[in-house]
């Protein structure tokens, strides 16, 4: 149970260090993952055994990439793009376990797994913003807000 | 004979060109120089009256547009005649936005500069998307196809790196395994 106590240790200080230092993106991310993490929680079969499709857990799985991905679309970050990978394997590995071969253990280990890269690579996003925010001044959450942060310069 | 307008830059005036090429404001520019804005501009405007052109975008573009023919003059041993001609002639095909006035001309040409760039022989690759951010644009500036691509892409390279180090995982202690049993 230690490394469960561990996981909830790690997501939680990964939100709140991008809920309060990060940026747009970081505060989304950090409130999505949370809301992942609580309703996966909530949603998981009582008696699960992973012997077949966690059918509540794959849907907030799949909403939960769908945002990702979406914000990898619309922010000038980088990271979206590879959290959204990692997210994307943990959806593909539901598809696996329909595939015989897969075990209950290994479908188990692909989902639960992937909570603990994306909450690490939170972090670092987040202490990434600090350190552009401190040496630039202005860190632009979006492609969309302005082309180039600043005053362009006059010809 | 004249000396190309290139080579009349200076140091100063060519980097503070290049960052302008990068998109980078004066203020960015400045920061990272550690001079003031004013001194930014005043050396852009330096590039411009060398070129004799009105607009930074512009002198951009025809410096990167001498870049792409970096070696004429040390291949044909120095400058000749042939050299300047060559160096001056810019052979490269370009709409240089004439008739457009402001931002929508400076734009078309800044885009073509910078595929001038892009394409400069053996730097080919930089042109390329990456999904990283680089030494000097940490800003994810990618086009909207990339953005689509690459988290569908980082789903296969994750899955693939994942899937090779947990075979090579299991023939390892397969392999372990068959040691452990020899030597008992």
């Amino acid at each position: 149970m230690l490394r469960f106590e561990f996981f909830i240790l790690l997501v939680a200080v990964s939100c709140l260090y991008a809920a309060i230092r990060g940026g747009a993106p970081e505060r989304i991310t950090a409130l999505l993952l949370l809301m992942a993490f609580i309703l996966s929680l909530l949603l998981r079969s009582p008696h699960g055994s992973y012997t077949h499709v966690e059918v509540g857990i794959f849907l907030v799985d799949v909403g939960l990439f769908a945002a990702l991905y979406l914000l990898s679309i619309l922010s000038t970050r980088f990271w979206p793009i590879w959290m959204s990978g990692m997210q994307g394997v943990g959806v593909l590995a539901h598809c696996a376990i329909l595939a015989p071969p897969v075990t209950p253990f290994a479908y188990a280990v692909m989902i639960d797994f992937w909570g603990y890269p994306m909450s690490v690579l939170l972090i670092v996003a987040t202490r990434r913003h600090r350190l552009r925010l401190g040496r630039r001044g202005t860190d632009d959450p979006w492609v969309f807000s302005s082309a180039r942060s600043g005053r362009p310069i006059p010809n | 004979m004249d000396i190309p307008a290139t080579e009349r830059l200076t140091q100063a005036q060519r980097v503070a060109l290049r960052m302008f090429m990068e998109r980078k404001t004066a203020k960015q520019i400045a920061l990272e120089l550690g001079i003031t804005p004013k001194a930014v501009e005043l050396r852009l405007k330096g590039a411009r009256d060398v070129f004799g052109v009105a607009t930074s975008a512009e002198a951009a573009r025809l410096l990167a547009a001498a870049d792409r023919q970096p070696t004429y003059r040390e291949t044909l041993g120095g400058e000749t005649e042939v050299a300047d001609t060559v160096s001056l002639m810019l052979p490269i095909p370009i709409d240089s936005g004439s008739g457009h006035v402001g931002a929508a001309g400076d734009r078309k040409v800044l885009s073509e500069a910078r595929t001038a760039f892009a394409h400069e022989p053996g730097r080919w690759l930089e042109g390329f998307e990456w999904p990283f951010p680089s030494k000097g644009d940490k800003r994810n500036d990618l086009s909207f196809g990339a953005r689509l691509l690459w988290p569908i892409l980082a789903i296969f390279a994750i899955g693939v790196s994942i899937g090779t180090l947990v075979i090579c995982g299991s023939l390892l202690a397969l392999a372990g395994t068959a040691v452990f049993r020899l030597l008992r």
